[in-house]
């Protein structure tokens, strides 16, 4: 196998053959170009040693593994004593020699002047819920999610300030004293004085045009508070006249007074 | 050195990550609502615009007056500023001009309060904003 992660992948099972695998995790170190040694482990077997020893796992940064460690110095001596623990290297694979097989080792290693390989793993007392790797990883994705929120949230208050600036102009431009209510009570007032003049302006025009229908002359027009007064008068003042004028007026406006008089007709409509 | 919980960073960038993402939420919230204040100034202040210059004001009105008698060559005009009024009053007209005055005077913006047309006179009352 070309890599370490194809290893791994048929490593369990390979030992399921020999051990049940259950909560055990695996570890395989490259000898050479097709060689690997290969081995499970148990984290919570480890925990417990820790605790045995009267440490803290936060005390621990990084757990080596003797099978990597001593196998440059067991490949050469073959056997070795490390802290009173006699270790032998047989077909390739550290084992630790039980202690009450009395052996002679004179090479004895000290533990303390140990160059440690980079093959080690990290175990945390939480290991069994979510394992460090994915911890980190999902630290570090987090953390990147928050920075792309953040350079986001940048960008909208960009996007506030920009409206607020142009809330500020727009009220530069009209008028910083006034309130929007007071604005909105401006609008009204001159849309209703709109309003009434559009309709003074059309019953004006309205009457006006009296005169081109009915070849009238007008002797007063008078216009106040949405009344129009006006007199006319024509060649011939009759009831017919007045009919005709009448019938004009009830078209478009229903409050009207009509009279006529000896020689002119006076007319009052409201809005 | 002792040794961070890997688990600790988690919660810690869990508990960064909700922080930013209800801040996010906030400045969301807060863009909707500076916008929506924008959208309705924004209109008011169209609307305020096109209100003011729907009606003439004062200085405006006494100069469209003028204009207007000038074009037609009116002479005996008099303009006479009471409180919140203008008091228009040509004299010695004739009903040709009046027609004519008046149909000026009724396509501009006044604000025509009253109107008297009486024999050669004629009286008109234009409101000031």
């Amino acid at each position: 196998m070309d890599n370490k992660k194809q290893v791994l992948n048929v490593l369990p099972s390979l030992f399921e053959e020999f051990i049940e695998i259950e909560n055990l995790k695996f570890y395989a170190y490259k000898l050479d170009t097709h060689s690997y040694i290969s081995f499970a482990y148990n984290e919570e077997h480890i925990l417990q040693s820790i605790k045995k020893a009267g440490l803290q796992i936060n005390q621990i940064k990084n757990i080596y593994f003797s099978q990597i460690e001593f196998y440059e110095q067991l490949e050469s001596t073959k056997q070795m004593k490390i802290d009173n623990v006699s270790l032998s290297f047989v077909n390739n694979i550290i084992v630790k020699i039980p202690d009450n097989i009395k052996i002679d080792i004179q090479n004895i290693l000290d533990i303390e002047n140990i160059k440690l390989s980079k093959e080690s793993i990290s175990i945390s007392s939480n290991s069994k819920y979510i394992d460090n790797r994915t911890s980190n990883i999902l630290s570090i994705f987090l953390i990147l999610f928050s920075i792309l929120f953040l350079i986001k949230i940048d960008s909208n208050y960009t996007i506030i300030d920009d409206y607020e600036n142009r809330i500020s102009n727009i009220k530069n431009v009209n008028n910083k004293s006034l309130s929007n209510i007071q604005i909105k009570s401006i609008i009204k007032k001159y849309d209703k004085i709109y309003n009434k003049q559009v309709q003074i302006r059309e019953l004006l025009s309205y009457v006006l045009n009296i005169k081109s229908i009915h070849d009238v002359k007008f002797l007063s027009i008078e216009m106040q508070n949405k009344k129009v007064k006006v007199k006319f008068m024509n060649n011939k003042i009759d009831s017919a006249l007045e009919n005709k004028i009448r019938v004009y007026i009830q078209k478009r406006y229903k409050k009207y007074v009509l009279k006529t008089r000896d020689n002119y007709i006076s007319m009052e409509i409201s809005i | 050195m002792k040794k961070i919980n890997s688990l600790t960073i988690l919660l810690i960038s869990i508990i960064i990550f909700l922080i930013i993402v209800n801040l996010y939420k906030y400045t969301n919230s807060n863009i909707q609502n500076v916008k929506s204040e924008y959208l309705e100034i924004q209109k008011l202040s169209l609307g305020f615009t096109t209100s003011k210059k729907s009606l003439y004001t004062q200085r405006k009105a006494e100069q469209q007056l003028r204009n207007i008698t000038r074009q037609l060559n009116i002479k005996n005009l008099s303009i006479v500023k009471k409180s919140k009024k203008l008091i228009v009053k040509v004299k010695k007209m004739s009903f040709y001009e009046q027609d004519k005055f008046l149909n000026k005077v009724l396509n501009e913006k006044f604000i025509i309060l009253k109107l008297k047309i009486e024999k050669n006179e004629l009286e008109i009352e234009i409101g000031i904003k």
